[in-house]
Order: C-alpha cells, then structure tokens, then sequence
C-alpha cells in the first residue's frame, strides 16, 4: 500500500513540468505547509474524537482567482472510545478490556480548488477569502485489538481470551468544501486559514457489544492554518 | 432444422433486398432528429434554405417560417452546412445526434454581394437536452473508447451509469434480475432497435445474458433509461438498454486487441491445496496418501495442479469497409480465454460475472460477435441487416462429473459427462419507407436464437440415465475418479419477431408514433438428473405434459405515443396494451392440485389431466412524461407510468418430478417403453402454467432535474419511487382427497402473491472531456420494502359430490390392462388407464366431499380459520370445484429499507476520473490517457436481535474496488496506431468480506472465526476461500493496432 501511495506522490510531486509550464505560461507556483484541527462527526464520534492533521500542498495559480492545489497529509485519531467502552457479560455484569488499544491514521491526497470572493485576486497582497472543494483518495487503517470476547461459553469471563486485533483499511474517496482566507505576508508568502466539511466513503465496522455502531461514510470536519509560498 | 431453414431464408431475404433497392440503415429507438431555423442577419426566416448532413445524403429545405427537419439521424458527431443564393455559406461542426433525442441546431445566414463566402463554426452543443422526459443516460462512442482499456465489457460499461447495480446482473434501480426473484430481469435490451431474448431472460440459461455478445468495440451509442420508458418498449418494469452499433465506414477500418492476463492466484486465502477450508484432509507430509493410485485406472489420486499458473488471454478485433459502392460493413468479434480462479473442469474460459469473477463458463473456445451491413440511400427505402452470433461451452453436472472445489478437487481436467454447447444468435433485417419529409414506417424482422445442449451423456439401452457411485480415496474423502453420471439440460428458445412502428411530425408541435409487435416464441427446456441408479429429477419447461414439445406462446402489442412541443415544454404522452395468448391448452384449474392427488402424480398418470382452453392474457400501460426548462442550462422533469411485464418462462411453464426408482416395466415385455418411462415418479415443486397468473406490474413515478452550472459541468439529480404489485412468487396448492379425507400439499405454484416498493435517489455529475479531462460520478440510494408471498399465498381446492360423481374426474385405482383382455402381458401398451369408480364408492367419496363443504362453509372444520381465509366459493369456470385462500400474515419478506428479492444493496455509485494528455507534449508524454474507475456498493442486509432489543436489519460491509488503467498512444506515418495499455485492477488491493457475512461482524467487529472455535483454533481459517468478496489485485498488459 506504502508503494502505491508513493508512487501516486511521486506522479503529483514530479510534476516540475507543471511549475514549468505554470511559469512559462505566466501562472504563479508554489508550495505550502499547514496543520489543522480534525474532528470527526456523527457515529464517526462513537469511534474516535479529535485528531490532528498536518500536511504539504504544491500549488498553481491557474488565474487571478483560481487556485488548483495538490496535497498530501497525515491524521492521527489515538484513544478511540473502544478502550474505555464496557461490554455486558451474560453473568448481567459490564466489563471493560484493560488491554484495549485503538487508534487511526490518515494517508490523504487530494486536490482542492480555490475560488477567490469578492472579487479578489490572488496577487500577492491584501486578504483574500475563498470558497474550496476537493476531491482526492485516503488512505487510512483503524487498529483495534486487545479487546475481551465478550460472547464465550464458559459461565465465567476469562479475560485473556481475546479478539483478534482488527484492522479496518482502505483506500477511499473523498470530497470536501469549505472556506477560508489568505492574508498575503508580502507578495511571495500567505498565511492561509481554512475550514472544511469531508465526506470520505469509508467504513469501520460496528461493535454492536460495546455499543458501536458502523460508521459509513465518514463525515469530518477540519480547521486549521498554513503557511503559502509563491514562486 | 426448421429454424435453420428460416434463418437462412431471412438471410438471403435481407442481402437480395440490401443489393436490389438502397440502403441506409436506420432503424427506430436508434435514430434521432436535428431541427432548427434558419434566419438571416436580421431576424428574418428564410424559406428555401438548404441544410446537409456532411457526410451523408441526408438533408432537407426550410419551410416557410425558416424552420427546418431532419428525421432520422443515426446517432454521431455531424457537421452540419447551409447555403442558398445570395447567402454566405454556413457550417456548424460537433452537432450530436442522439438517439430518440431532438438536436436543435439554428442558423443565421449572413447576404454576400460578390460570391458565396463559406463560414463554419461550432456547434453549441445543448448543455442538457431539453426534450428528455425521463432519467437516461447516455454514452456515445467517445465516452465508450476512453475507458476502452479498463471496461472491456458491455455489461461492465453499464455499471458506470446511474442507477445500474454493480453486481453484474445490469438491475436497474434495485429491480429483479436475471438471477434472482422470479428469474425474470426487469430491464429490456434492445440492439440497432430489435429487442434481445425469447420470452423474458432467466437464470437457468446462459442466454439470459445474451446482449454480451455485442462486444464494446461495436458500440456506437449506448443509452439507459433508469426511469419511466416510452409507450413504445414493454415488457419491462425496471428500465431499457438500448445498444445502437456502429456502421460501416468507406474505407478501410480496424482494430485488433490483445489483452494478457498474467498468471496467478485470483482469490483470497491460500492456495486451495494448502488451505484451512480442507482442514485436516490434505496429507501432503504422508507419502502413502500422495503416493495412493486409483485400482482401477492406476493414476494417482493426489496431484496438485499449477491452477495459479495459467495464463489469460482476451482477444477482440473490428474491421468495417465498403462492400460495394454505396454499401459497407462492420464486424466485431472477441475471444476470452482467462484463467479460472480455483481448479474447474476446464482452466480456460470466461466469466458471466468478470467483476465478481463469477459464473466461470469453461470454455476454451468461445466466440462473440455482431455483423453489420448498411449503405447509403438511393430512393425513399432503407433496408439494413445485422445479428449477433455467440458459440461457447461448460460443464453440467454437480458432485463427481467434474473438478472443482471440495471432494472432486483432484480430479483431472477436462474430465467428467455433460458437456455443454450453447448457441446465441440473432439476425435481423429492418425496412425503413420514408413516405414524405415528415413521416415514415419501419418494420423489423428478426429471428433469435438461444440453444443449449449437453453432450456426452451416459444412458443405458432403455435411455435412461446411467449413474455410477462416486469413488473415493482410500480415506474415503476426495473423489479418486470421475464418474459416469448422467445429468443434462437442453434448452431452446426461439422467437420470430416482427414490428412495425408508424411516426409522423403531424405538426411542428407533435410527434406521434405508434405501432405494433408481435413475436411467435418456442420454449423448451429439459433439465434431467440421475443422482444414482435409481433416483432421478426431471424439470421440463414446454408444452404441458410433453417432454420434447415447446411451448409456443404470442405475444402482441400496440402502443401509440404523441411527443408534443410547446414553448419549450415537452410533453410525452401515450399508452400501450400487451396480450399473451398462450398457444396451448392448459390444467384445468391449477398444475398444483393435480400434482399431489394420488390419481395424477406421476409423470404418466399426468398426462389424464385435463386441459382446457387458455384465457388470453391482456394489459394496459398508460405513461406520460414531461419535460420543462427552468433556465437554458436547467431542465426538470416528471414522469409517470405503468409497466407490465410477463413473469419468466421457466416459472409460468414447468413442471418437476423426482422419482427414486427406475421406471416399471407394466406390461412385462422386458423393456422399458415410452410409456412406461417416468411411471415411477413423483411430482414435485415448482409447478406452472395457470392462466390465472397476471402481469407482474410496477408503477413508477419520478421527478428529476438536469443542470448545467459551470462550464461543461452537468448533474442529475431524481427522486423516485416504484409500486411493484402482483410480482412472481410462489404458493402452495392444497388439495381436499375424498378417499384420503386430507388435505395433500401440492406443488409449489407459481403466482402473483408478492410486492415491492421501492424509493430512491439517484445523481449523476460528470464533466465531459475538456482540457485533458473528464469524470463521471453516479451513486444512487435507495430503501426498498419487498415481501414474498405477501398476499393470497395458499389455495385450497375442494371438490363436491357432483364432481365426484362425473366419473371422469376422480379416480381412486388404475388398471395396467389397456386392451381389456383381463390379463397384463406384452399386449398391453405399459400405460395405466383409470378405473371408474363404482357406485358405493361415488355414493362414499362424494359424501365425504359434501360433508368437507358443509364443515367449511359452517365454520366447523378445525383446519380453516375464517380469521386468514376467505370465503369458500364455488369456481367459475370450473363447475363442481370449490376454493378459498389463505392470506399470509407473516410473509417471508424483509422489512423495510433492505432489497428486493435478488439485490439488496441499498447504496452503490461508481466515479470515473480522465486525463488525456495533449497531442503536442512531445513523442514520450503526448497521447497519454490515464482513467481511473472507482466502484463502491453498500452491504446487504441481515436481521438479528441485540439482547433486550427487537430483531432489526442492518447492513453489511462496503465492498469498493479502484481500477487504473495508462494508456499510451503512438501515432506512425502511415495510418495505423499502435498503442500499448496496462491495467492494475483493484489498485489498492482492497479485501473486503462478502456483503452479507456472519452475525459476529456486527456484534463482536469478528471477519474470522470465533477465538474460542476449535475449528479455527485447530486448522486456521477454514472459511477463508469464500469469506472475501471481489480478487486480489491483479495486472494486465495490452497491445492494440488500429488501422
């Protein structure tokens, strides 16, 4: 899976034909950095609670007002709920796993387009806020294991028989939209603020013992800041 | 063969007519229309204004107010040119025909005053067409070749439009399927206009998947409607796949495709001679067991076969060209021969089901093609000829008659009786008569056929079948040799069709079409099986109680439908009827009752039953569809109708018998006689042909809107609901026996006791190729409540004293004397003939009768329930005979928001994502095209109970799969194009469990076994081979030359 991800990077990063023919072609190039809050919503909540995001997007300036940006970024949502959750035994008592551990991760590219309002433009000066939407691919695995088999024969719950560690994975797609502002530093550099909704069709599984219901597809929410550099 | 005599007459019908009169081949529910007005620089019409189609003959002069028509337009990119005296020339190029579909194109002509000055443009293409009153999508031959490499399949290509279920089975908004339900497919195919199959599709024949044959090379349009259909299709509840192939060209044209498909493993789990899923049964450390050889044949029993080691193979080619002047052809034809995943009786073959790698048709050899013959017009008749023509074989047999998976796994390949040869063909020629500008008739002749045969089946002298035991190894597992076992199914169906449609632009506002059909159909299939010596099944489908008979129903039908145009409005109005006559006598009454009374249950002692004239079947199906722009980019749309469809054929017309002994000889001749053969048997399940069954019936209502907002972007968005009332189910038939005093379960009939409703939105977004670059996203979701044997489910039948008394129809005892000598010996004929029954017993048996009536009718009777059964009555039409109905107040059906009968995906969507690359980057990056398919379907359905909670429905995993494909261009000096493509299905390796998987996914998050199962804990995963839906991810390589 890494190589296929890498290979997709390398397709988008190894795309200097592009700053090329951007420059050539008088459209502004760049690069830029970001970090943001991530937060999942609805039954993905069940799940896990918040999470960071940290990520790179090359971007070109196609016209005064459009922005296409490439990025790549990574999330993390540790603790999920699943370790602190009881089961009901059939002896009519709740039990936790002690050893539970659950956690998911994000490997995210996408493409988003940036519209300038108001007339604005992307040129170097004043703030500009804009409407995105995306679409790209995640990547993401959500590890649960440790925890106790909570429908085994015995009369009393022997709590090292345990379930297999669980990985739901996949490769989704995924939209998104939002809005944000970039105040321009000086003509070459933004600070870039931005909020969004996604949609990624991805599923984890139900643990309908520990009260977990499945979560399909993924609705989350993001917000956070970035720093953008114009060649 | 008689067929073959037809086939060959319309064959050379259609050539001598090809040569003698004209030929451009136009055929209805094909063609479209171009319009428009034609003004000069001041807004004025101009009359007498000439317009062509480049290209072709086609073309017309405007009328007095400028406007102008053309009828009649194969669907294609046209440029289309005007000119008149004293006015520059104009062009418009990229004008799309569409089929059924009106393109406007206007003109505006500018006065020159020294010569006539030409002036070409670009066709605006219309962001949505205006004139769409129901949800269709279309892809035309572009869209086709640019997802070529990825989607090599007809039915692979349909998956990618809204509304079409991923499953492979082409069901459209969650409708039945070729595979489920009453085994009749709600969607009706039509190619070049002629409608595909005999007598509705089902799942017993490889033919109810018949439209592959149209290989995706030969498409020249392909459109779906998903909503309600014109007056003019029938037979369908769900939708219409209409395939409009391509023409022949002047010169010289073709491709040749090659596709490898590299060897190796194309399941989950391991490899299956090391797999958990044999726990303890594969000894590969014990050398007396892989050294163990059969006694009698000396070979050894346990030889693992490189299965993963077979190399695919796909290859696919076109070629059209003149035949002579004005006359040309097109040709399409495709091998497969791919790898089977697991060991199967043969390694080399097909799938029905490539998406699933499913439904394996071993058949090294196979074929698929279509042919096409067209020309230009010469006169006002238009005659074009075409067909389809599939060949391919498998296995047919269960246990011991071939390798694969369990006991018969080491079996050699290529081993085993009953060997299957089917045939596909259909043939057509159409008659197209322009009368005047504005009104012409089309009549089509076609002639379908769909054959399957089992060949190298065991019988003995008498002709019954031969079925050794199965040998096993020495453990007495695994099967050592392949054994004699006959078992065979014959099928053939056959229809002669013939329509007529009549349209007419009576005003500038109405376009009516109407027209009629009828097909003469032949169906028959016998599906017989030995399991041993001594017990057998028949399944006949034909003419009642006939064994080699078919059964040649007719259907008809009329339609007439007006497509009126107001101010941009459209109004599409029309209605249709639909009659079945059945071509046949049938039971009296229903096959059920007699297949359990004890005087007609064998398969001899049926053919006493009585027959009576059918009652002809007959419908009516009102539809209307509006069509009204909200902007010029905007439209929204409505539709409304009702739509028949007859259930299938296997289910309306066959009968089954088991019987567990070898026939009897009665007459002690010392041979089995014709009839004597089945005198040992029973009758069992699955009885049909009542004349009572009805049309299954859906009404549809849906709204939608299509929008244009940016640029090329276009989304649809519809909202439906569908009423499906009186679908295929089946019910019990209980008969009352005077001598019995008992209720005798019958067979199980086959009516219409079931419902579905189903609700749903689908959307569509799609960019068309701008830039480099395209997409096209479907995704529907839909809620369905469904219920079998939801209504009457149980008929019972009782007799009363004066039917008793007929004494022809009741009997008790049979005699094996038929020549009335008194004795039983070789003179009789080995049949039985009914005893009359003696006075004392009509006196005994019709008071019991009378007596079981008075019970009923006074509510004194223990087993009827006034609560769940309707009133006894005596039948009409059938004097003597009383009945009444059990309501079902549990039907078997699955609550709410979970799947029809066969497709219980409640969500599914596809996205296809293009980048072209342009023709000037240079030799190495130019001419790329890059696609990306991404498929998603939703899980189905289970229904469990949470402790303290009610039993509810959940949904079952998601299963997606991202297929890419690079495709590389090359352009040499001469005219032909090579081009060199891979494709990596399933790119991420994406493994998700079957869509319905065992309880413990839910509660316990569980894809294994429990971690308490001594099974799994002793042998691992023995479930392992099956527990995953779709393949691991897997690379082809592909080289095409066109010319």
């Amino acid at each position: 899976m890494r190589r296929i991800m890498g290979l997709w990077i390398l397709l988008w990063v190894l795309s200097p034909t592009a700053f090329v023919v951007a420059q050539e072609e008088g459209h502004r190039g760049g690069f830029g950095v970001f970090a943001e809050l991530y937060s999942p919503l609805f039954n993905f909540r069940d799940m896990y609670t918040e999470g960071f995001k940290l990520g790179a997007a090359a971007h070109f300036v196609t016209s005064p007002a459009r922005i296409v940006e490439v990025e790549y970024y990574y999330s993390k949502f540790a603790g999920g709920s699943l370790e602190g959750r009881t089961f009901r035994f059939k002896d009519g008592r709740d039990y936790t796993s002690p050893q539970a551990k659950s956690d998911m991760t994000f490997n995210s590219l996408a493409v988003n387009w940036l519209f300038a309002l108001k007339d604005k433009k992307f040129e170097g000066e004043g703030s500009v806020p804009y409407l995105t939407v995306g679409a790209g691919f995640h990547n993401y695995h959500s590890k649960v294991s440790g925890l106790i088999f909570p429908e085994q024969g015995g009369a009393t719950l022997d709590q090292t028989l345990l379930l297999e560690a669980i990985d739901d994975t996949r490769t989704a797609l995924g939209v998104s939209g939002g809005g944000g502002m970039q105040i321009f530093l000086g003509p070459k550099a933004a600070l870039d603020l931005r909020v969004s909704y996604n949609v990624i069709i991805g599923e984890l599984r139900p643990f309908l013992n520990w009260g977990v219901k499945k979560t399909h597809p993924f609705h989350l929410f993001d917000i956070g800041a970035g720093v953008k550099f114009y060649m | 063969m008689k067929s073959d005599r037809v086939f060959w007459i319309v064959g050379l019908l259609a050539f001598l007519l090809l040569f003698s009169a004209t030929s451009e081949q136009a055929i209805a529910g094909t063609t479209g229309k171009i319009k428009g007005q034609i003004v000069d620089s001041n807004g004025q019409a101009l009359p007498g204004a000439n317009v062509i189609i480049e290209g072709t003959s086609q073309g017309t002069t405007t009328g007095p107010d400028g406007d102008y028509l053309i009828l009649l337009v194969n669907p294609g990119i046209y440029t289309l040119t005007t000119s008149m005296i004293g006015y520059d020339q104009v062009s418009k190029t990229d004008v799309q025909a569409i089929a059924d579909f009106t393109t406007t194109v206007d003109f505006t002509m500018n006065e020159t005053a020294l010569e006539m000055a030409a002036i070409v443009v670009v066709a605006e293409r219309p962001p949505v067409e205006p004139d769409r009153t129901t949800t269709k999508y279309i892809l035309d031959n572009s869209n086709i070749e640019e997802v070529a490499s990825i989607v090599k399949d007809t039915e692979q290509v349909l998956e990618l439009l809204a509304g079409v279920g991923l499953d492979g089975d082409t069901s459209i908004r969650g409708g039945d399927t070729s595979s489920s339900g009453s085994g009749s497919s709600d969607v009706v195919y039509y190619v070049d206009g002629v409608p595909m199959s005999a007598v509705n599709v089902e799942r017993r024949s490889h033919a109810s998947r018949n439209f592959q044959g149209v290989n995706a090379s030969a498409v020249q349009e392909l459109a779906v409607v998903t909503g309600g259909m014109e007056a003019e299709y029938g037979n369908a509840q769900a939708g219409v796949v209409n395939i409009v192939t391509k023409e022949g060209s002047k010169d010289f044209h073709g491709s040749l495709d090659y596709l490898l498909n590299p060897a190796g493993k194309k399941h989950w789990g391991s490899n299956v001679y090391d797999s958990p899923y044999y726990e303890d049964k594969m000894k590969w450390n014990d050398s007396n067991w892989t050294g163990e050889t059969d006694p009698e044949t000396g070979r050894r029993v346990h030889e693992r076969t490189d299965y993963t080691g077979v190399i695919g193979h796909r290859l696919e080619g076109i070629l059209s060209g003149p035949v002579v002047e004005n006359a040309s052809f097109f040709t399409s034809a495709r091998y497969r021969g791919l790898a089977a995943v697991f060991p199967e009786g043969k390694q080399r073959g097909f799938y029905l089901y490539p998406d699933r790698k499913s439904g394996w048709v071993a058949s090294p050899g196979n074929i698929e093609a279509s042919y096409k013959l067209t020309g230009n017009a010469r006169s006002k008749f238009k005659v074009g000829v075409g067909g389809i023509y599939g060949r391919s074989g498998s296995y047919w047999g269960g246990s011991g008659a071939r390798r694969q998976l369990g006991r018969d796994i080491f079996l050699p390949e290529g081993s085993g009786s009953g060997q299957v040869k089917y045939k596909n063909d259909l043939t057509y020629v159409s008659l197209t008569h322009i009368l005047t500008p504005k009104t012409f008739y089309e009549a089509k002749l076609s002639f379908f056929r769909d054959n399957q045969d089992t060949t190298n089946v065991p019988v003995d002298q008498y002709g019954e079948g031969v079925t050794e035991d199965i040998r096993r190894d020495a453990d007495g597992y695994f099967t050592a040799a392949p054994s004699t076992r006959t078992e065979y199914q014959l099928t053939k169906r056959e229809r002669i069709n013939f329509k007529l449609d009549f349209s007419s632009q009576i005003t500038k506002g109405h376009f009516v079409k109407s027209g009629f059909e009828v097909a003469f159909d032949k169906v028959l299939t016998v599906w017989e099986r030995w399991q041993s010596m001594t017990s057998f099944s028949l399944r006949v489908a034909g003419k009642p109680y006939t064994r080699d008979k078919p059964w040649e129903p007719i259907q008809s039908s009329w339609y007439i439908q007006d497509k009126m145009e107001f101010h941009g409005l459209v109004l599409n109005v029309g209605t249709r009827y639909d009659r079945l006559d059945w071509g046949t006598q049938v039971p009296q009454g229903e096959h059920g009752l007699w297949s359990m009374a004890p005087m007609t249950k064998s398969w001899t002692r049926q053919q006493l039953i009585p027959l009576v004239d059918a009652k002809a079947l007959q419908a009516w199906s009102p539809r209307v569809g509006v069509s009204h722009p909200i902007t010029d980019r905007a439209t929204i749309r409505y539709s409304f109708g009702v739509f028949r469809q007859l259930p299938s054929t296997w289910y309306i017309a066959q009968y089954g018998w088991v019987s567990r002994a070898r026939a009897a000889d009665f007459n002690n001749n010392g041979q089995i006689d014709p009839t004597e053969v089945g005198n040992q048997s029973d009758s069992r399940d699955w009885s049909g042909f009542w004349d009572r069954i009805k049309y299954e019936t859906t009404t549809s209502f849906e709204v939608g809107t299509d929008w244009n907002f940016v640029g090329d972007y276009i989304s649809s968005l519809t909202v439906f609901y569908k009423s499906g009332t009186d679908q295929f189910f089946y019910g019990n038939s209980y008969w009352w026996d005077p001598q019995l005093q008992a209720p005798q379960r019958g067979g199980a009939d086959w009516r219409n006791n079931s419902y579905e409703d189903v609700r749903g939105i689908e959307l569509s977004l799609r960019k068309n190729l701008s830039h480099g670059f395209a997409f096209m996203v479907s995704y529907n979701k839909q809620w369905v409540s469904a219920a079998r044997q939801s209504g009457w489910w149980r008929t019972y039948f009782v007799p009363d004293s004066n039917w008793v008394a007929t004494g022809t129809n009741y009997y008790v005892t049979h005699s094996r004397d038929t020549n009335g000598d008194g004795q039983v010996n070789s003179s009789d004929s080995g049949s039985e003939v009914p005893v009359p029954l003696t006075t004392d017993e009509i006196m005994e048996f019709g008071h019991r009768a009378n007596e079981r009536l008075r019970a009923i009718q006074n509510g004194a009777a223990a087993d009827y329930d006034p609560l769940k059964e309707s009133e006894i009555k005596e039948m009409e039409d059938w004097p003597g005979m009383w009945s009444y109905k059990q309501f079902n107040v549990n039907p078997r059906g699955r609550g709410t928001a979970q799947g029809t009968f066969g497709t219980e995906r409640p969500g599914f969507g596809s996205a296809v994502f293009m980048y072209h690359s342009p023709t000037d980057y240079g030799p190495v990056w130019s001419d790329i095209s890059v696609t990306l398919v991404y498929r998603m379907q939703e899980g189905r359905a289970r229904r469990f109970a949470l402790p303290g909670e009610p039993p509810k429905w959940w949904f079952g995993p998601v299963h997606t799969r991202a297929d890419l494909a690079f495709v590389k261009r090359f352009q040499l000096r001469n005219q032909v194009r090579p081009t060199l493509y891979f494709n990596v299905r399933n790119l991420f390796n994406q493994r998700d469990l079957q869509p319905r998987p065992d309880v413990d996914w839910w509660k316990n998050g569980l894809d294994q076994p429990r971690p308490d199962s001594g099974k799994y804990n002793q042998f691992g995963d023995t479930g392992e081979l099956s527990r995953y839906a779709g393949f691991p991810r897997e690379i082809e390589l592909g080289v095409m030359v066109s010319f």
